[in-house]
């Protein structure tokens, strides 16, 4: 190709310095549509130590020195939803009592920037943006340049606050996006519903490109063999442990199960605001011999956790895609997924719960645990569904769309 | 050639009585009848005699009165569907008594249950038959000569087993691996040398069973003129067309012109000189082709005509074996409600609705299916069983 496409895309995190789905999900995007060869200039607000060989990074406090002094770290990509009491005594206040000033200092800085940094990359084709976080910056870049905006939304307010506590300044900003993208690209026909539904978004410029997952970066010989977990069926919850996720619901359902199968552990991996909740909760049932938190994973640790499941669990509220049920799929894990999920429209394999049907719930897992021929089948079957899934097939499809005149670039 | 072409038309109606979801939580805590799903039951059936058997048998009834003893057909129900006709829809059983009494169907015998029994325990088999037999004996008073096995399922010691029944026809699928490339559209003889089979057109057969309203199928619309004419060029001197009951107003609804077509064939057959026989007639009027010698099992089902749909997958072979090793078991308690309800679990759809084969794609397998996944079937399935042998127990 002598004349390559220039994206710019707005990122908000990068693995490994990623809060969520979200920074692995930007980065598969993007070094994936580098392959396709694009030129791609991923833009982050804050200085990270990460290289990729397809990718030209932008770090805003580069360019503008000092922005982000007073904070530490990394923004979370998920502002905290408070626990269900708080939130309903206080209907308005809340939100704004728990709202994490970094997010909103971080997009002010990164709206801040944009004189410098377009002069900094000069020409490009297209603003490619992720989820709420980056769309005010992608869009005042709109209004300056008149390029294509297209929006890759992972997830909503309604998602992270599981359609019961919606952030109302997040949903206006939201709105605005649905209303102003030149093209909406959503990681499954599920939450393409919802953006329809509460959005108001049109079927003309709305499209799914699913999720991919390429596998983790491990090393067979180093798979942890955790020894705790010697003779014991595994019950994995791998997620940020926060309202959307509902691992509420896989403690309530391990009560059941552990009252009728014996030698099975559960195991939740991953971390977040309602850690201490659940960890109480917990307590009150008496289960802390049986149910273990290990904090958030990363590759080996995480890949080897998979490699040892019995069962992989997803009772979430509202799950945009699921990237982890694909992790789970390839790992050969049967999977018990919430109804309210995008990633069940590839895997078909599954069973589906309503996230909220706890006797349901157990009931499936003791299932898989009792009747062995029953996780056999479904641990082969997943297994071949997950197969088709990969970044750089999400990557086609949305070049597909970028190239294509379906959208009407003003 | 025309002339003295027969033809076997045969119609198989059956509808499971289908198992509630039943989680642990109702393990042991049931009483016997809470197996089944009643109101799922009840409403697949209103449906489906609404929809097919009563339309499709008043088409009967009136070529009945039409052309008397020059139409006939084959029919097979299985005891379970009488079982839940006689409960709510026993007009359905009048219109066929009605039939069977004018020669107009011949009825033939099957298991009882609908079961898979033959491959697993024939004693069993034996005792189903029978039951069956019996059934028709005291319902309409006639005595089957033909068989035809759960999903017709045949291999060569079928015949033997079933003649020592006191059968002389058997219904066979026209597989092709086993025909070789001879015609199925003759009379056939088993490997014992006195049982006839009767073989299935299946290419004719599933023209109107399943591609009638496909609309992307390049012969849509099918007419009457044009299926005799494939019939009249067909080579043989028997074409056996064999496809469920629920063809006729259920699987083609009545707004793809499926009645009209029935009747219009029933009417042209008799007009243009083919001639209407049942099993009995054909194998009294014909003299055997050839030798149909399988020895391995061959099914109608799909397009692998093999057990794959019932007993593909390990599900469905660990939920058939862990429910034929509680045989011995059931019938040691000599509990008649018990053994009945251990019999219903054979029904073959229970194992049918557990098939992966093609649940992604989804297709023919949902007919009629309860479950949102083969998983939640095998689930359900295994927990009745399981709620089963605490009742031994006890």
């Amino acid at each position: 190709m002598g004349w390559r496409k220039k994206i710019l895309m707005l990122g908000w995190e990068w693995p490994p310095y990623n809060s969520g789905g979200l920074g692995p999900a930007s980065k598969g995007i993007a070094e994936s549509l580098g392959e396709l060869g694009y030129e791609i200039i991923f833009v982050l607000p804050r200085k990270l130590d990460i290289e990729s060989p397809e990718i030209k990074f932008i770090f805003l406090e580069d360019i503008l020195p000092g922005g982000l002094v007073e904070f530490q770290g990394q923004p979370s990509a998920y502002l905290p939803v408070s626990s269900a009491s708080f939130c309903l005594k206080n209907k308005d206040k809340c939100f704004w009592e728990f709202r994490n000033d970094f997010v909103f200092k971080t997009i002010s800085f990164y709206c801040s920037a944009i004189e410098e940094l377009l002069e900094k990359i000069g020409y490009f084709d297209y603003i490619y943006h992720h989820d709420w976080l980056t769309f005010l910056p992608a869009y005042l870049i709109k209004k300056r340049t008149g390029k294509p905006l297209i929006s890759h939304i992972h997830a909503t307010a309604y998602d992270i606050g599981g359609f019961v506590f919606v952030d109302p300044l997040i949903y206006k900003i939201e709105k605005m996006m649905i209303a102003n993208s030149d093209l909406l690209i959503t990681v499954s026909e599920y939450e393409k519903d919802i953006l329809k539904k509460y959005y108001g978004a049109g079927d003309a410029n709305t499209y799914v490109v699913y999720n991919g997952f390429d596998g983790f970066t491990k090393n067979r010989n180093a798979l942890l063999d955790i020894k705790f977990f010697a003779g014991k069926r595994v019950v994995l919850f791998v997620g940020r442990l926060s309202f959307q996720k509902g691992a509420e619901f896989l403690i309530r359902a391990a009560e059941d199960v552990l009252k009728r199968v014996k030698g099975v552990v559960f195991v939740i991996a991953g971390s977040g605001e309602q850690e201490g909740r659940l960890l109480n909760l917990v307590c009150k049932l008496g289960l802390q011999r049986h149910i273990y938190f290990t904090g958030f994973l990363r590759d080996n640790e995480l890949y080897s956790l998979y490699r040892r499941a019995d069962i992989f669990v997803m009772p979430s509220l509202s799950e945009p895609f699921g990237i982890a049920a694909l992790e789970a799929a390839s790992c050969g894990v049967p999977i018990i997924l919430s109804k309210n999920s995008g990633v069940k429209e590839i895997l078909k394999n599954v069973f589906l719960i309503d996230f909220w049907d706890t006797k349901e719930f157990s009931n499936k897992v003791v299932g898989l645990l009792k009747y062995k021929p029953l996780s056999r089948e479904m641990s082969m079957n997943v297994f071949k569904d997950s197969l088709g899934a990969c970044w750089l097939s999400s990557a086609r499809q949305i070049s597909t769309l970028l190239e294509s005149n379906v959208f009407n670039f003003a | 050639m025309t002339k003295n072409k027969k033809v076997l038309l045969y119609l198989h109606l059956h509808q499971p009585k289908r198992l509630r979801r039943f989680t642990i939580f109702d393990i042991g805590q049931r009483d016997i009848n809470n197996y089944f799903n009643v109101e799922k039951n009840q409403s697949i059936l209103k449906r489906v005699a609404f929809e097919s058997y009563l339309p499709t048998l008043d088409i009967f009834l009136k070529a009945s009165r039409y052309f008397h003893n020059r139409f006939k057909i084959a029919l097979s129900i299985s005891g379970v569907l009488i079982e839940q006709l006689q409960l709510f829809f026993p007009t359905i059983i009048e219109k066929i008594k009605f039939l069977v009494e004018h020669k107009n169907v011949e009825l033939i015998a099957e298991t009882y249950f609908h079961s898979l029994s033959y491959i697993f325990n024939l004693k069993e088999f034996n005792c189903q038959v029978r039951q069956q037999k019996n059934l028709f004996r005291e319902l309409f008073d006639f005595e089957p000569v033909t068989f035809r096995n759960t999903e017709l399922l045949f291999n060569n010691d079928l015949a033997y087993t079933v003649s020592r029944l006191g059968f002389k026809a058997i219904l066979v699928e026209g597989a092709d691996r086993v025909l070789n490339g001879r015609s199925p559209n003759y009379l056939y003889q088993a490997t014992d040398g006195k049982t006839y089979l009767l073989v299935k057109n299946y290419r004719l057969s599933d023209d109107i069973a399943f591609r009638f309203s496909e609309r992307s199928w390049p012969e849509w619309p099918l007419t009457v003129d044009k299926y005799l004419y494939w019939l009249e060029s067909a080579p043989g001197d028997l074409i056996c067309l064999m496809m469920d009951f629920e063809t006729f107003g259920e699987h083609h609804k009545k707004e793809t012109g499926i009645f009209n077509f029935l009747e219009c064939f029933i009417s042209e057959i008799i007009f243009r000189g083919f001639e209407f026989v049942t099993p009995m007639e054909a194998f009294k009027k014909l003299k055997p082709y050839s030798t149909y010698n399988s020895h391995q099992i061959v099914t109608w089902a799909d397009i692998e005509r093999d057990l794959s749909a019932w007993l593909g997958n390990d599900l469905q072979r660990d939920a058939a074996r862990e429910l034929y090793s509680l045989y011995g078991k059931v019938f040691k308690t000599r509990k008649a409600d018990l053994i009945h309800l251990f019999r219903h679990l054979q029904t073959s759809d229970h194992f049918y609705y557990m098939c992966t084969k093609w649940f992604a794609d989804g297709d023919v397998h949902k007919y009629f299916n309860p479950y949102e996944s083969p998983y939640e079937a095998y689930l359900s399935y295994m927990n009745v069983l399981e709620d089963l042998k605490l009742k031994l127990a006890n």
